[in-house]
């Protein structure tokens, strides 16, 4: 009898609220009902195709090519270093920023246990359809491994999916579910340390250091690239690199071009404005286009620029065209600094180099973060167009996938789709909620007095 | 008294002709270079003279398509057409769909809200050209074969090769006689809607400006019509096959694959950041509005209508003609599914006769020109509806 009365209560509490919120007047019960038949008739169809009818098994025998493409098998190494890194460091923030561990901890558990679980079913699942066929003409002997073009026919497997994203990086198979396991135990293992260096010692500058070392994240990527072809950057592995690269250059770009608007000298205010203005006159695309195109039609410079790789060349256009939007932020975190901040620094004798970097631009900076969070979700998403110019990111690996296996899989277009669509959105979905925990935060701080 | 270089520097004076001199120069070097090796490339226009080569169907109006015959100049022309063609649509569409979305956001309906934010979310993280890729690679491939004949009875046919609408036909040559008349129709129907509506304001006779201007609108296009032997006429679709057994539409007007991707992903795309424009001007009008429209008595239509929605157009208009900016730029990525609009159209041009500086620089024309268009058609919306 005791354990009815919280169920019951909480019945006619739900049923209270829904008379208050949902059935209130005869227009929005009209209103909630065909709300609820439209989400029931999306979610059913969605549901239905994602657990019943879709064949997810392209995407999980694919799943490497989704994530790092054609990266040699025995060089992965290199991308375990960068997760492992990059989980510690996220890890180490969230419990020195944050450090509220349980719901955290309660997260990580249940994504573990589902990927490690269903992820572990899929290898047995892959290895039992696994044959070697040993081929034999001109007197060698080639052992050929692959997976049974019939696991692909035989569709359901709605499990698999789960797995397909979870970083299905590299092969055999067995190692994979080694790894991961440990990535979750370092993202479990890491907000404790990082909790108690927090309480270890509490100051501002542990906190802003664990904010730059995630900088670092970005030169560890690059380096550990050194002695991989270009050829071989695909996929999300690409996706990152030309948005971190890009990312960071823009930001540099973009904060010396706001000062170069807000520059005493004419010159240097007019050569910014023209630049910001031009470059942010035509489509990203446009941009992009012509960096491919261009062969010798400027001159010398053009010449030696067309010779760089392409890959690099995107990098150079997405820093040099994000900088212009990220000017345009910045500025208005500039022109919101009130007078009185550029005058008392100038009264306490500071030359305009200090002024700026110790005085404005913290402040201005610090007033436009969700703003410049919002450009660099921007750029995550443009790394979408790299599939315009012929370079292989996740977008056009999808499209190469399915043309590649269309006679075993056809009509695999919309799972394909759907976890490339996931792999961006889970990135940009991710980085917005930071810029609207950035604008609450920033909020709660005391503002200037003006 | 003898000068040293760092007097130059520390008065003001010298050194703002310093900087200003050494900045100037520099750049006006970088500008030079560029366009002395532009204009050593740039002005042979010949190439615009030279046929397209290859036809590009995919337009939604016959004169739009390029054929292979056309001068490369006509083709680029059409091409630009072709992008304006799609991004007016968009922006209507968009607009109206992310003003939905946007009151949505705002419902005291949880589930309506949330609906509206799972919308929001949904799109809005998704990069465009993916959205694009998924309509035109994914969705449209999924329809039936045109032999099913799936569609509304005659008036719409959908199939994977893109949604068959009803058109206009013109049946003599009157027909543009006809619009100058609907054009005449609704300039005089305004002015005396606006007319009456000022005289109802000063003397409080009703005198129904709404439904003067719009009879007079009607009537005039009706006796227009009528009297020009009905020049125009809507073209239904149907399915026909023809004699050698292919299956095809006569009739109405075959939205391709690339229009009509490129339409839904640029709507469904900026739809949703529209809507967060509007629900965030609308929640900054401010809330006394609401207590004290809703206390002399209007109705919520009447208090969303006449009291917010004019204040919230104020702050609204600016962040839209960002965003229709946006949009009218993020067109070019229809090019990545074979739309006809202006990149691919140059890019063609480009591989065919090796003009890379003059073709794009027409591009960066166009995109000025149409931005400078929205811009000030928003300006002069924005200039309306502020407080005089």
């Amino acid at each position: 009898m005791t354990g009815q009365i919280p169920v019951q209560m909480s019945i006619a509490r739900g049923l209270r609220w829904s008379r208050e919120n949902l059935f209130n007047s005869r227009g929005n019960s009209l209103l909630t009902i065909s709300a609820l038949l439209v989400a029931a008739v999306l979610g059913f169809v969605v549901l239905r195709f994602v657990l019943f009818d879709a064949n997810w098994g392209l995407v999980a025998i694919n799943r490497k090519l989704f994530f790092v493409g054609s990266y040699p098998a025995d060089e992965a190494y290199r991308i375990w270093i960068v997760v492992f890194f990059g989980a510690a460091l996220a890890s180490l923030t969230y419990g020195v920023w944050v450090g509220h561990l349980r719901p955290y901890l309660l997260t990580i558990g249940i994504v573990a246990v589902i990927i490690l679980t269903f992820g572990l079913g899929l290898e047995f699942d892959i290895q039992d359809f696994e044959f070697t066929n040993t081929i034999e003409s001109g007197g060698q002997t080639t052992v050929v491994t692959g997976i049974d073009r019939q696991l692909i026919q035989s569709g359901g497997w709605a499990p698999g999916w789960l797995y397909a994203l979870s970083f299905g990086l590299a092969v055999p198979y067995g190692e994979t579910w080694l790894l991961l396991a440990g990535v979750f135990a370092v993202l479990a293992g890491a907000a404790f340390v990082g909790r108690e260096l927090a309480r270890w010692r509490e100051s501002p500058i542990l906190r802003q250091a664990f904010g730059a070392a995630w900088v670092l994240l970005i030169p560890l990527v690059v380096v550990l690239q050194i002695g991989i072809s270009t050829l071989h950057w695909e996929s999300v592995l690409l996706d990152f690199l030309v948005f971190a690269i890009g990312g960071i250059f823009s930001f540099v770009i973009g904060l010396f071009l706001a000062l170069g608007r807000f520059s005493p000298y004419r010159a240097i205010r007019i050569a910014s404005v023209g630049y910001i203005e031009t470059v942010r006159a035509a489509p990203l695309l446009v941009w992009l286009l012509f960096a491919t195109f261009l062969q010798d039609e400027l001159g010398p410079i053009g010449a030696a620029f067309s010779s760089i790789d392409l890959v690099f060349r995107v990098m150079f256009v997405f820093a040099f065209f994000g900088g212009a939007y990220i000017a345009e932020v910045v500025r208005g975190g500039l022109q919101s600094i009130p007078r009185g901040q550029f005058e008392a620094a100038d009264a306490i004798g500071l030359n305009a180099t200090q002024m700026y970097a110790f005085i404005i631009l913290p402040q201005a900076i610090k007033a436009v973060i969700p703003a410049i969070i919002g450009r660099f979700i921007a750029l995550w998403k443009d790394t979408a167009l790299l599939a315009a110019i012929s370079l292989v990111n996740t977008l056009e690996k999808a499209k190469k996938v399915l043309a590649g296996q269309s006679d075993i899989a056809e009509g695999a277009f919309f799972e394909v789709y759907l976890i490339v669509a996931l792999i961006y959105w889970v990135v940009s979905y991710l980085l917005s909620r930071l810029g609207s925990a950035a604008e609450s935060r920033l909020g709660e701080t005391p503002r200037q007095t003006r | 008294m003898k000068q040293s270089l760092g007097d130059l520097w520390y008065r003001r004076r010298s050194r703002y002709l310093l900087v200003n001199t050494v900045v100037g120069v520099s750049a006006a070097a970088v500008a030079l270079y560029f366009a002395y090796s532009i204009a050593t490339n740039f002005f042979d226009f010949d190439f615009l003279f030279g046929p397209y080569g290859s036809p590009d169907r995919t337009s939604i109006v016959p004169f739009l398509n390029v054929e292979a015959s056309d001068p490369r100049w006509i083709g680029m022309l059409k091409g630009a057409g072709n992008t304006i063609s799609v991004v007016l649509f968009a922006i209507a569409a968009s607009s109206f769909l992310g003003l939905l979305v946007g009151v949505a956001r705002l419902s005291t309906n949880p589930l309506v809200n949330r609906m509206g934010l799972v919308y929001v979310e949904l799109f809005r993280n998704l990069p465009l050209l993916l959205i694009m890729f998924f309509f035109a690679f994914a969705a449209f491939r999924a329809l039936p074969r045109i032999e099913e004949e799936l569609g509304v009875g005659g008036l719409l046919y959908i199939s994977n090769r893109g949604i068959a609408i009803p058109w206009l036909q013109t049946d003599n040559q009157f027909w543009w006689v006809w619009l100058l008349a609907v054009v005449v129709a609704g300039i005089v129907g305004w002015q005396v809607r606006k007319r009456r509506d000022r005289r109802e304001d000063e003397t409080g006779e009703v005198l129904r400006p709404n439904s003067w201007g719009l009879g007079l609108f009607a009537g005039i296009a009706l006796v227009a019509y009528l009297g020009l032997l009905m020049p125009i006429r809507p073209d239904l679709p149907s399915v026909t096959v023809s004699e050698a057994g292919f299956f095809g539409y006569t009739g109405g007007n075959l939205l391709g694959l690339g229009y009509i991707s490129a339409l839904i992903s640029l709507t469904l795309y900026f739809s949703a950041f529209i809507a967060e424009i509007v629900r965030g001007s609308i929640q900054a009008v401010h809330h006394g509005q609401t207590e004290a429209s809703a206390s002399l008595g209007l109705t919520a239509y009447q208090r969303f209508t006449l009291i917010i929605l004019p204040q919230a157009l104020r702050i609204m208009i600016p962040a839209l003609n960002n965003e229709f900016q946006n949009a009218n730029k993020d067109s070019t990525l229809a090019h990545a599914i074979a739309y006809g609009e202006i990149v691919l159209i140059s890019n063609r041009i480009v591989n065919n006769s090796g003009n890379l500086l003059q073709t794009y620089a027409f591009i960066f024309v166009v995109f000025v020109t149409t931005n400078l268009i929205i811009s000030f058609i928003m300006n002069t919306i924005n200039r309306n509806v502020q407080i005089k």
